[in-house]
């Protein structure tokens, strides 16, 4: 006979081990009593009624609850000592916190920028199946890569679906500026062309219109939840109309649904959608056939992620059987959706935050929470030794070694909660300032991982504090706890001095970085550029592709704009600052590759940018003809090796006809100073060269006029805006008139830098305080310490400067053993940084020397007061009061 | 530390296996109170309750032998513990002090 298996397992189940052998023991001998008794079925209901009763806390929780039940009594204790010992030593309970929750709110403010920034891409259902197909140039003779993007020809994702099976959907992803206008105001906005499959692949949410319909019509455009404010206010947009300009054509566009493009969590920004075929309006026809553009990103999804191991190596074989490789190779490959955003950078239209910036900031937040750590380490084991008799005579009345390890961490976690719960509101009152610091605005969301990341900080920095005062304290014999000698200095000096000199070390390090960072941007910004930055503005010009057109457009702007005084030049050209120049790449007549940078001008831009002549001349605005002269920079008179460039010809092997150098420009700054001044040509038009031309990276094509420069007089600048804008008005009223100025440009592109130099200086900032705090604390306490020693030196005949001179001594030699290890740590660092610089600051041997002077000085200072009290009082009072 | 009450269903797990001594194991402790009392327990509520019993420090647990019976399982045997002791004495003066306190004379007049 034997009881129902199934609640025989049940109870094994359920029933911790330990109590599983007494308990189905038990249940079985009275099982077996029973069928004795009343037979098999209903001993058996009785044993299944049993086993259903042991269902119950008592028996499911019982390892974990017993715990707390035991120590519930001493926890509140525990709680209750720790609670006065911090209203008595308010200073340094003070500090403690102050430090702590300081440390928890920027670790706290870390995690949610880093959650993020890790959650991008992360809410489209498929993103395990999206790739983004990128690209590879390969040299087919030396394998080596010449270019890899995720910007690519038009037709790739079409013909890849095409071809291979396995693929779902597939969706270009093209971006082109354009104008809109809704009625009167004209608007300057960035359009995006995708497939209908695009909103079945990706899951932003249309919060009006059809999915399944809303891209069909050609005319159809959804906007995104902003625009549609924008444009339509309040109001519903679906159904409007709105009229848009690409380049010379004007298209009216009827608004067939608003989506929200999740604009804080996506990678793929738009404001405008519309069908891909649309794109004909920016681009020639053929392009949409041809692979000789890289134009847009293509995306496909696959039926599944295993898939991508077939389909990735058949890329390349699909293409090349369509477009034969030659000289390069052209090699495909599979990005998946959920890695655009952090993992590798390949260059697309995609948002990108590197990497390295989240190691950056989490390397920060370990310094800190290092320093602070350290800080709370040294504060509490040299403030726990104070607490000695107290400890003596807990363990006279029979308390074991782990209770008082329990209790000190108790302690220590009862600190750590006050300063989690301080923490928590400084994080969230400061959470704008920090998103604006790192760029990336974020709202102060508390869920349910955040929680326990702040739970599992508090936990960890009470048990090592804890666990290390507990290592400190408990190890001393009772009866020396209790003979009081335990505020003496022995066996505790090495590891909390060793801590402070680290800190400073840390501190050091800090300081260095902030200030070196600081230097070279400033260096940077002050550097001259080979041109006039200041008070330079660019206006972008309306693409009109006839090039006499355009050419008749700024000639009536520089004759309207130049009426004001305040005008002094107004110049034109192709590419501006704000994007990288065109590259062309053409082969030599040797055969070899070469890559020269070009920039199409007009005759005024030599003398609107303030760029200088090295030899020969410019342009002669009178003589119309001048397309087969160029100008080159020194640099490429350097490339070539040229000593007289006027009798010289730029050594394309295709390049129909000759050209003439008519004169070579002092180097200037077109990029940005990571790089080195590369070799330019600066001509009227492309006809000299462009027909040799085999490949180009741009940002602007066909070559045109693009961009105006404008020099304005120095003075008030709104009403010399304003008078550009009625000039602009006059000769372009469909074209929105938008403009930068030249050094804002400039100053932006090193904003990455100055971001993180903002960050540095407040980290070190902060470390640099903390660690002043902890120092500050050491030292009264010692010196609490120390007051008999010195009431009885001073008896003996000791001066106050002797007494001050001891106390200091100490501590001005744990600053200098930190910063001889901070400087060759802050060297190397530095000096990689610096390296990704071509124009650089040389590393300063004295800054050094100064930052860790500077901080000994403060801490000399602060300490210096305390040990003059402590010196100053009366020897009697010391003596008789002394601890 | 504050005061621990029992319930009376705990009361009388706590004295069974102060009586049962040695003995106290969950199917004794059913037989005895139905010999004592004549009343019914339940096995489960009797683990139940012992299980608490130990939570709170007043009876302590431990594995006994092997035996031929049940499957070969071992028992487990719970012993009142000092602090069980003095609970159950706690609670017996207590009930003293107040049964003192009662007026005798309508219990004489029953």
């Amino acid at each position: 006979m034997k009881p129902p298996k199934w609640s025989v397992r049940l109870l094994e189940w359920f029933c911790p081990d330990e109590l599983l052998e007494g308990i189905l023991g038990d249940l079985l001998e009275q099982y077996e009593a029973d069928c004795e008794r009343y037979g098999p079925s209903r001993s058996g209901r009785r044993f299944t009624w049993n086993v259903l009763r042991l269902f119950h806390p008592t028996i499911l929780f019982r390892n974990s609850i017993t715990l707390n039940v035991v120590n519930m009594g001493m926890l509140i204790s525990h709680l209750r000592v720790a609670g006065r010992n911090m209203l008595k030593h308010r200073f340094f309970s003070f500090i403690n916190l102050l430090g702590l929750s300081c440390t928890i709110a920027f670790v706290l403010l870390t995690f949610l920028f880093i959650r993020k920034e890790r959650s991008f891409d992360q809410f489209h259902k498929h993103k395990d199946t999206i790739f983004r197909v990128y690209h590879d140039v390969v040299n087919s003779e030396t394998g080596q890569s010449m270019a890899q993007s995720a910007v690519t020809a038009v037709p790739l994702a079409r013909d890849l679906a095409a071809a291979l099976p396995g693929i779902r959907h597939y969706s270009r992803y093209a971006s082109s500026s354009a104008t809109v206008r809704q009625e009167t105001e004209p608007f300057d906005e960035t359009i995006h062309f995708v497939d209908a499959d695009f909103l079945k692949m990706f899951d932003f949410p249309l919060l009006a219109g059809n999915p399944a319909t809303a891209l069909d019509d050609p005319n159809d455009i959804l906007l995104s939840t902003e625009m549609a404010e924008k444009y339509f206010g309040k109001g519903a947009a679906i159904g409007r109309e709105l009229e848009l300009i690409v380049n010379d054509t004007t298209v009216t566009v009827t608004v067939s649904g608003v989506i929200d493009a999740r604009r804080d969590y996506s990678s793929l920004p738009f404001d405008f959608l519309m069908p891909i075929e649309q794109y004909q309006l920016v681009v020639p026809l053929s392009a949409f056939t041809s692979y000789n553009y890289g134009l847009v990103e293509n995306y496909i999804q696959l039926d599944d992620q295993s898939l991508r191991e077939n389909v990735e190596p058949q890329l390349t074989p699909v293409i090349e059987k369509l477009i034969p490789a030659d000289r390069n190779r052209v090699l495909y490959g599979l990005q998946p959706l959920a890695g655009i955003h952090l993992e590798d950078e390949i260059v697309g239209n995609a948002l990108y935050t590197s990497p390295r910036k989240l190691y950056f900031m989490v390397a920060m937040a370990l310094l800190v929470v290092l320093i602070a750590c350290i800080n709370f380490i040294t504060l509490s084991t040299g403030h726990a030794l104070g607490r000695l008799k107290e400890i003596g005579v807990r363990r006279t009345l029979g308390a074991l070694r782990t209770q008082l390890r329990g209790q000190l961490i108790a302690e220590s976690f009862f600190t750590c909660l006050l300063a989690g719960g301080a923490g928590l509101a400084v994080a969230w009152t400061l959470s704008p300032v920090f998103g604006q610091l790192v760029d990336s605005p974020f709202q102060f969301s508390l869920g349910v991982p955040e929680l326990f990341f702040l739970l599992a900080i508090m936990l960890v920095m009470a048990l090592i504090t804890g666990g290390l005062q507990s290592t400190v304290i408990v190890r001393k014999q009772t009866g020396e706890a209790l003979a009081k000698k335990g505020g003496g200095t022995a066996g505790r000096n090495w590891f909390s001095e060793g801590l402070v000199v680290m800190q400073f070390a840390l501190s050091i390090v800090l300081i260095i970085g902030a200030v070196t960072i600081r230097n070279q941007m400033q260096y940077i910004q002050q550097k001259d550029l080979g041109f006039e930055q200041e008070r330079l503005l660019e206006i972008g010009l309306p693409s009109i592709t006839d090039a006499a057109a355009s050419r008749q457009l700024i000639d009536r702007f520089r004759y309207l704009a130049r009426q004001d005084q305040r005008v002094l030049e107004v110049g034109a050209s192709m590419n501006n600052a704000r994007e990288p120049w065109t590259e062309l790449v053409f082969e030599q007549t040797d055969g070899e590759q070469e890559a020269l940078f070009f920039n199409q001008v007009d005759e005024s831009y030599l003398q609107t940018m303030g760029i200088e002549l090295a030899a020969g001349k410019w342009f002669d605005p009178e003589k119309q003809n001048a397309t087969r002269s160029i100008l080159v920079n020194e640099r490429l008179v350097r490339h070539f090796g040229w000593d007289d460039p006027f009798s010289q010809q730029i050594p394309g092997k295709e390049f129909t006809g000759s050209h003439q150098i008519i004169g070579v420009v002092r180097d200037f700054h077109f990029s940005s100073l990571h790089q080195q001044i590369k070799p330019l040509i600066l001509a009227l038009d492309d006809e000299a060269i462009a027909s040799g031309v085999t490949g180009l990276s741009t940002y602007v094509w066909p070559p045109n006029l693009y961009q105006l420069v404008v020099r304005i007089a120095p003075g008030p600048v709104e009403p010399v805006l304003e008078h550009l804008e009625n000039s602009w008005k006059q000769i372009a009223p469909d074209k929105a008139f938008s403009y930068h100025f030249t050094d804002e440009v400039l100053a932006a592109k090193y904003a990455e830098e100055k971001r993180w130099g903002r960050v540095l200086n407040w980290a070190s900032l902060f470390g640099i305080g903390i660690a002043w705090l902890g120092l500050l604390s050491l030292m009264r306490l010692s010196v609490q310490r120390r007051t008999k020693e010195i009431g009885i030196r001073k008896v003996l005949g000791s001066s106050t400067g002797n007494v001050i001179l001891l106390l200091t001594r100490r501590f001005s030699l744990l600053v200098l053993t930190g910063s001889l290890l901070a400087w060759p740590v802050a060297w190397i660092l530095l000096h990689r940084w610096l390296e990704s610089f071509s124009y650089r600051i040389a590393l300063n041997p004295i800054l050094f020397l100064l930052v860790g002077l500077t901080v000994l000085l403060l801490t000399l200072g602060s300490i210096g007061l305390q040990s003059m009290r402590a010196a100053r009082t009366n020897p009697v009072e010391a003596l008789r009061e002394g601890i | 530390m504050g005061k621990k009450y029992l319930g009376e269903f705990e009361e009388l797990m706590l004295t069974m296996v102060a009586i049962l001594g040695e003995e106290a194991y969950g199917n004794a402790i059913v037989e005895a109170v139905k010999e004592q009392l004549d009343r019914k327990v339940n096995l489960s509520a009797v683990h139940i309750t012992l299980y608490r019993l130990e939570d709170k420090g007043l009876v302590r647990s431990a594995m006994g032998g092997a035996t031929a019976s049940r499957g070969g399982r071992r028992k487990r045997y719970f012993q009142i513990t000092n602090a069980g002791k003095s609970q159950l004495r706690e609670l017996q003066e207590q009930r003293m002090k107040l049964w003192e306190l009662l007026p005798n004379l309508k219990f004489g007049s029953l």
